[in-house]
């Protein structure tokens, strides 16, 4: 029981920036859902209604997300077949993970069904909350136990988060192959409910059996949550890696920015890199507006534009904080001072971020003015150019200015700044041509220099004895 | 007199509620072959970090070369090799790749030397370095921190993942560094034999206090076990001034003592009417002591 509780505490609560977003999420969700409870006047209802939402999403996304990363970095060492069943601990571990997960949306679902602002139709005909929370469980725990295994699954291979895309694509392959089976509709019925939570229920013993049986569980590198990068790459990794290092045996010489330059990313490859990202990038974006099949309203192809904007002003950026605990090694060998740090991080940043979001933001234009039915409203137009470019540069200055450990005020920030960016979105979708999104975008370029100065002051007296983690996040790619 | 490349004077470095070092003093001349040990987190790294301008003190001052160590101008910095205990290689390249990475940000490069240690110490240059074992990956951390001939070389237990036989190469490489070119080297290491070996100094690091600074030979004579036995009954606390352990039980008495001398002897004879025996310690046997 001991080993059960652990699993389930590990895979909601485990990491320390884990911690943080459910002990914020959770408050925001009681102060969100208890004032709705609590009968506030009517005026307040869609505010609090909107605060207790964001909370709940900030509470599971991270179980959501990396539950199952971290559920297969735990099985994989061989020390847990000496456990006695140590697998089986795991599992029903993670599964009673994915029922309190499955139990925590329905309640803040039925919630805000019940007392929330506007009128909804009850889910399938059901009129009592109790009604309401087993058609939100039996929805949430089916998404959970696809998006669980399937993160499962995927973790063998570097580029298998691409096969998500084909999960977007054939369902839409489907229903425009076989228009007569209505699947969108019949999922929504009972009928459908049931078959796809029995599905659902059923696929965990199978995968138990699976599961247990298997003799070793691999990880494959550049997933591992925990533990040392101590092990060798097997089988194709290994022949690619070996392949790699055969061509460069020949002696080399770097520019010093060259070598700068590889040092502070982790990899030779930048170009390669960079190809990558604004690929994925390109696929993203044409993925997005061609699984609505041309038929989107001028709203829908706006929304899929911005959020591909989003996505390449993140991208690039995200690994910032990686770059600037790279840096250290350039004090001694570059002999480069604080300053010099700062500015080479800090170029690096937009080196990276610029090419992204500008293709990003040439490809959401030519779309936009492709699919759309008239021109783009000028705001539209605007939050297109604008938003990679300021949503990359916030996170280049997040990523440097987290430099002081893990502090209250440092996670209470980039919770903010993370709230921010989910009401812009929120913002894009509701009405992309209010003034609403227009000053959030305002108030985020204003933040911008703030955030670099304090970056800045930061760095002149960064100490890399609190500013450190693990081997892993430093030597790998 | 020399004057000393490394001084510290009442450092001292908190992180949050925790105090990892306090009041360390110490000082190492030029050409001194320097070992650190201690109990894990008893502030080995925090020190070696400090010295090397990583990481601000929080009181007291470190200097190097006669500057600060967190300002320490760009030209110093040149002059300083340092190896971590945790290496920060990139995994995705290969070792030749990395080894060309630093030589490019270097001022000068000793191709030489590194084509010489790689192929005495059997570094595999051309796999990728998250092909390397452990002790691989040491060899090639120890190649970067020697490749532009370091005036003072730092090393953060260089050699816990090192075999035997490479163990004893790579201590040969940094007795002939420091005795050759007068290089100062401080490294920290749990390898008790691997210090008997080559330093001059010793530095017991013990709760962020540095217990004993010195040569090994005066350690080894300051630091004794004594056998007491008294014709009476002895006091339950021996009238030693710098006692490490004591264990006192009717006329017989053991203890480990610091600071022993001829004079210290006669006193504790005349004071306890006992004989006393007195018997030298191993390094291995003082560190355990100092750690009791």
């Amino acid at each position: 029981m001991k080993g059960i509780v652990r699993t389930v505490v590990q895979l909601l609560y485990g990491s320390g920036l884990q911690r943080w977003l459910t002990r914020i999420g959770l408050c925001m969700t009681i102060v969100g859902y208890g004032a709705l409870e609590s009968g506030w006047p009517a005026g307040a209802r869609p505010l609090f209604a909107i605060i207790g939402m964001l909370g709940a999403a900030i509470t599971v996304i991270s179980p959501v997300v990396v539950g199952a990363i971290m559920f297969r970095t735990l099985s994989a060492p061989r020390c847990v077949q000496l456990i006695p069943n140590g697998r089986l601990k795991l599992l029903l571990g993670a599964f009673s993970a994915q029922v309190l997960l499955s139990s925590f949306i329905a309640a803040c679902l039925s919630v805000n069904l019940t007392d929330g602002p506007g009128a909804h139709a009850p889910p399938l005909g059901m009129t009592t909350m109790s009604g309401f929370m087993a058609v939100f469980f039996a929805y949430a725990f089916s998404i959970l136990t696809f998006i669980f295994l399937n993160f499962y699954f995927m973790m063998q291979f570097r580029l298998a988060f691409l096969a998500w895309l084909g999960y977007l694509f054939i369902p839409q392959m489907l229903s425009h192959a076989f228009p007569q089976l209505d699947l969108g509709a019949r999922l929504t019925t009972q009928q459908g409910l049931v078959t796809v939570f029995t599905a659902s229920v059923l696929a965990w013993p199978l995968f138990a059996i699976g599961y247990i049986r298997q003799r070793r569980i691999r990880v494959f590198q550049d997933w591992r949550l925990i533990g040392l990068n101590s092990s060798s790459p097997r089988g194709s990794s290994q022949r690619r890696l070996s392949g790699r290092a055969s061509n460069a045996a020949t002696p080399l010489r770097y520019q010093q920015r060259q070598a700068v330059r590889i040092l502070l990313m982790g990899t030779s490859d930048v170009r390669q890199l960079l190809f990558c990202t604004l690929a994925i990038c390109a696929f993203f974006l044409t993925a997005m507006l061609t699984i609505t099949g041309g038929n989107e309203s001028d709203r829908g192809a706006f929304v899929w534009a911005f959020m591909a904007c989003v996505f390449a002003g993140i991208t690039p950026t995200f690994r910032m904080s990686v770059r600037s605990l790279r840096a250290k090694c350039l004090w001694l060998t570059a002999r480069m001072d604080r300053e010099e740090l700062f500015t080479t991080v800090e170029k690096l940043g937009w080196n990276t971020l610029l090419p992204v979001a500008g293709t990003a933001m040439a490809l959401a234009t030519a779309l936009l003015m492709a699919k759309m039915h008239g021109p783009p409203a000028p705001a539209q137009l605007v939050s297109i150019l604008v938003v990679p470019l300021t949503i990359g540069a916030s996170w280049i200055y997040i990523g440097m200015l987290l430099v002081r450990g893990r502090r209250l005020a440092d996670t209470a920030l980039l919770a903010g700044y993370t709230v921010l960016l989910m009401v812009e979105l929120f913002s894009a979708v509701l009405d992309s041509t209010s003034s609403t999104l227009s000053a959030l975008l305002g108030a985020n370029i204003i933040a911008l220099p703030l955030l670099r100065l304090i970056a800045q002051r930061r760095w002149q007296n960064i100490d890399w004895l609190i500013h450190k983690r693990s081997a892993t996040q430093l030597t790998g790619q | 007199m020399t004057e000393s490349l490394i001084t510290t004077r009442g450092l001292g470095k908190t992180i949050g509620s925790k105090t990892i070092l306090r009041d360390v003093s110490v000082a190492v001349s030029p050409g001194t072959v320097v070992g650190i040990i201690g109990k894990n987190g008893a502030g080995k790294t925090t020190l070696l970090e400090i010295l090397l301008g990583f990481s601000p003190a929080s009181s007291g001052t470190a200097q190097l070369f006669g500057h600060d160590s967190f300002t320490l101008p760009a030209a110093i910095r040149g002059r300083i090799g340092f190896v971590p205990q945790q290496d920060e290689l990139v995994n995705p390249i290969t070792g030749r790749q990395q080894l060309a990475l630093i030589a490019a940000l270097q001022a000068r490069w000793n191709h030489e030397l590194i084509d010489r240690l790689q192929s005495a110490w059997e570094v595999p240059l051309d796999q990728t370095i998250q092909e390397l074992s452990g002790g691989e990956r040491q060899k090639l951390s120890i190649l970067l921190a020697l490749g532009h001939e370091p005036d003072v070389l730092l090393l953060d237990e260089p050699m816990a993942s090192l075999d035997p036989v490479s163990r004893r190469q790579f201590l040969q490489e940094i007795i002939e560094i420091a005795s050759a070119q007068s290089r100062t080297v401080l490294f920290s290491t749990h390898i008790i034999s691997d210090l008997e070996r080559i330093a001059d100094q010793i530095w017991i690091v013990r709760r962020g206090t540095v217990a004993w600074a010195g040569p090994l030979d005066d350690l080894k004579e300051s630091v004794v076990r004594l056998t007491i036995t008294s014709r009476a009954a002895l006091p339950a606390t021996l009238p030693v001034t710098a006692a490490l352990s004591q264990q006192v039980a009717g006329q017989r008495a053991n203890a480990v003592v610091m600071h022993w001398s001829d004079a210290e002897h006669a006193r504790l004879r005349q004071e306890l009417d006992a004989d006393i025996e007195v018997e030298p310690l191993s390094l291995e046997d003082i560190f355990v002591e100092f750690h009791k």
